[in-house]
């Protein structure tokens, strides 16, 4: 029977099988609609965060329950609500699609495909909200994240399962790196525990959305990423469930066992969607005309990021909130909230991106409160004189613009700073090995860079990795695991031996 | 000022219970009166109709039941579906018979929050969604 025939005999096997019924509905009618909210007479047995359909293709979502009206977001075009139309209640909270079929697509926060793609066909739903798993069901944070950025994996490593927030003022490279993260998860996908990235876009530029599948499609990241887009020219509501939804894609994937790496950027936009329905939907305003419960929005989110032990499926959701932070001021009301919210953060200083230090990083701010738990053991060999000699380097740095005559050790500490600085910058998209950033960072550490003109640092670098990958890859596949003393004195002897030449 | 359109309709309701019909007009009077007092919008007089039409449905333990349908009327069968809501609910009916062409056929009955679509109209939306589900194909 050929596809047309087989194709003609389902459907009317499936006409055969529809039996007519009476539906039952529960209604009310729109009294109020306008800025993306509606108020709506009726519902009196409705749910919080119920779905309700308004008819003409919208659906939207009740936030205010009242005693004789309910407060509804809507996801859509609500100038083509008015006053009057009846909305039903579809007798489920809001859920989105989930599955594998998301992967690689640019969707939208209800599942809907955005980048002119067929439409997703889900088999599976997964709600929106969900309490987050219990005290018992996790395990400790021990794998590690390798986010291929020198800077992140040595001082402030982070876990799989952990939370991090990256903080900084607007251009300071916070989606670059984490772009340069969800990149480096290619090497995972051959391992076995790959990790699936969820990049979710809030209340960001549709042209920065495409630059950066752009880019993921040129590194072949979107084969194992999805995009969350709501858009800035998007309803507010969007914005509100977008993180949410991202987090409940990422949720079927780690019921199954995986590694899922969830990006919310950012979440200063996700808290002014948040306010803007609060205000709208007349809740008391409290500090800077946040709703009350905004601690709580973030908090029910980022609780959701977990490692599950192995009676649960031993999976990992891993969360990178991102937060806009404006003129550098970290104690403001949201990033406060979600720093005590997060287990450390990376801080990104503009300071440091202008004088040409990217990643950005400011090492004395940032923090990973998982740390060395999730470092493979070489790195943690070399990263911890790392952190101390740039902690020594920068208060020395002070005393050395004063121009006082300094003694040896201190211009030695003050050359080996500078060294480990120039290592520790890094190019965008170019995210590195365990491997090669154990090579480089032991041999900035041990001194062997010393010799080098710090402006030759980053050339030398280059070579000597290239080098090592074509003459003796098992170097660098050894040091990804422990450094031996055997690795080491073979180090030595292979930079020595590159200096030569 | 939400709250005081609620209260005025709450009144009002109570107070036409132990009015006669003659005084209705002035009642009503009275009404619109104390909304222009609370400087109430005009939107608030559609809720305020809304919301002492329920007071007075609550008060009376009498049900709004629309029967919509395409003619207007469905004859006997009317009265039969009143008499079933009366047995099943236990409260008083009071029945709205509307036209709706856009039902086709059938008829949608609506009560409190709550609907019924048996009307051709509601059959067709469902099956349209029934046949837009994804086909699962084997060869």
């Amino acid at each position: 029977m050929s596809s047309h025939q087989t194709l003609i005999k389902i459907l009317e096997e499936r006409i055969a099988s529809y039996v007519p019924s009476a539906e039952h509905e529960h209604v009310g009618t729109i009294t109020d609609v306008g800025d993306g909210i509606a108020k709506i007479s009726g519902l009196s047995k409705i749910g919080s965060s119920e779905m309700i359909d308004c008819g003409q293709g919208v659906k939207g979502s009740v936030l205010n329950l009242g005693e004789d009206s309910v407060g509804a977001i809507i996801f859509g075009d609500y100038t083509r609500l008015k006053e009057g139309d009846t909305v039903k209640s579809l007798g489920q909270v809001l859920s989105v699609p989930v599955g594998e079929s998301l992967i690689g697509r640019v969707v939208s926060p209800l599942g809907e495909a955005k980048d002119g793609g067929p439409a997703i066909h889900s088999k599976k739903n997964y709600p929106v909200e969900k309490i987050a798993p219990r005290v018992i069901e996790r395990q400790s944070v021990s794998v590690p994240l390798q986010t291929g950025i020198k800077a992140v994996d040595s001082m402030i490593p982070i876990g799989r399962g952990q939370r991090e927030l990256i903080i900084g003022d607007r251009q300071t490279g916070k989606t670059a790196l984490v772009v340069d993260a969800i990149i480096n998860q290619r090497d995972t996908q051959h391992t076995d525990r790959p990790v699936i990235c969820i990049y979710v876009a809030i209340g960001q530029k549709e042209a920065k959305v495409a630059k950066i599948v752009a880019e993921l499609k040129k590194h072949k990241a979107m084969e194992y990423t999805i995009v969350v887009s709501a858009s800035a020219s998007e309803p507010a509501a969007l914005s509100y469930i977008a993180p949410f939804a991202g987090t409940a894609m990422g949720e079927y994937f780690l019921d199954q066992g995986k590694d899922v790496l969830c990006i919310y950027d950012d979440l200063s936009k996700h808290a002014w969607a948040y306010r803007q329905i609060a205000l709208l939907l007349r809740r008391p305003p409290g500090r800077e005309a946040y709703p009350g419960d905004v601690f709580y929005l973030h908090s029910r989110l980022l609780e959701r990021a977990c490692s599950l032990d192995k009676k649960h499926g031993g999976g990992s959701l891993t969360a990178l909130p991102i937060i806009e932070t404006q003129e550098g001021n970290v104690a403001a009301y949201i990033p406060t909230n979600v720093i005590s919210i997060t287990d450390g953060q990376i801080y990104l200083e503009g300071d440091l991106f202008y004088k040409g230090i990217r990643p950005a990083l400011n090492v004395g701010l940032s923090v990973s409160r998982v740390g060395s738990a999730a470092q493979v053991k070489a790195m943690k060999k070399v990263a911890g004189k790392l952190r101390l000699d740039l902690a020594q380097y920068r208060e020395l740095a002070v005393f050395a613009q004063f121009g006082s005559d300094l003694d040896e050790a201190t211009k030695k500490q003050l050359d080996r700073g500078a060294r480990l600085t120039e290592i520790l910058k890094q190019g965008q998209y170019e995210p590195m090995s365990v491997g090669a950033q154990v090579v480089m960072l032991f041999a900035g550490v041990n001194g062997e860079l010393d010799d080098i003109p710090v402006t030759d640092v980053k050339q030398f670098e280059n070579d000597f990795l290239t080098f090592l990958r074509e003459k003796h890859p098992h170097v660098l596949v050894d040091a990804a695991k422990d450094m031996s003393a055997e690795l080491e004195a073979q180090l030595r002897r292979l930079i020595e031996l590159f200096k030569k030449k | 000022m939400k709250d005081a359109v609620k209260t005025i309709a709450r009144a009002f309701a109570d107070v036409a219970r132990t009015t006669s019909e003659d005084q209705y007009p002035a009642l009503c009077t009275a009404a619109l009166a104390l909304l222009d007092k609370c400087q109430s919008p005009k939107s608030a007089l559609k809720r305020f109709r809304k919301l002492a039409e329920r007071a007075v449905y609550r008060q009376t333990d009498t049900m709004l039941l629309t029967i919509s349908s395409p003619s207007g009327t469905l004859g006997e069968k009317t009265k039969d579906i009143v008499a079933l809501f009366e047995k099943y609910s236990g409260r008083r009916i009071e029945l709205i018979e509307q036209k709706d062409a856009s039902l086709i056929g059938g008829m949608r009955i609506a009560f409190d929050d709550e609907r019924i679509d048996a009307s051709l109209h509601g059959n067709l939306a469902q099956v349209s969604a029934f046949l837009c589900n994804p086909l699962s194909v084997s060869h």
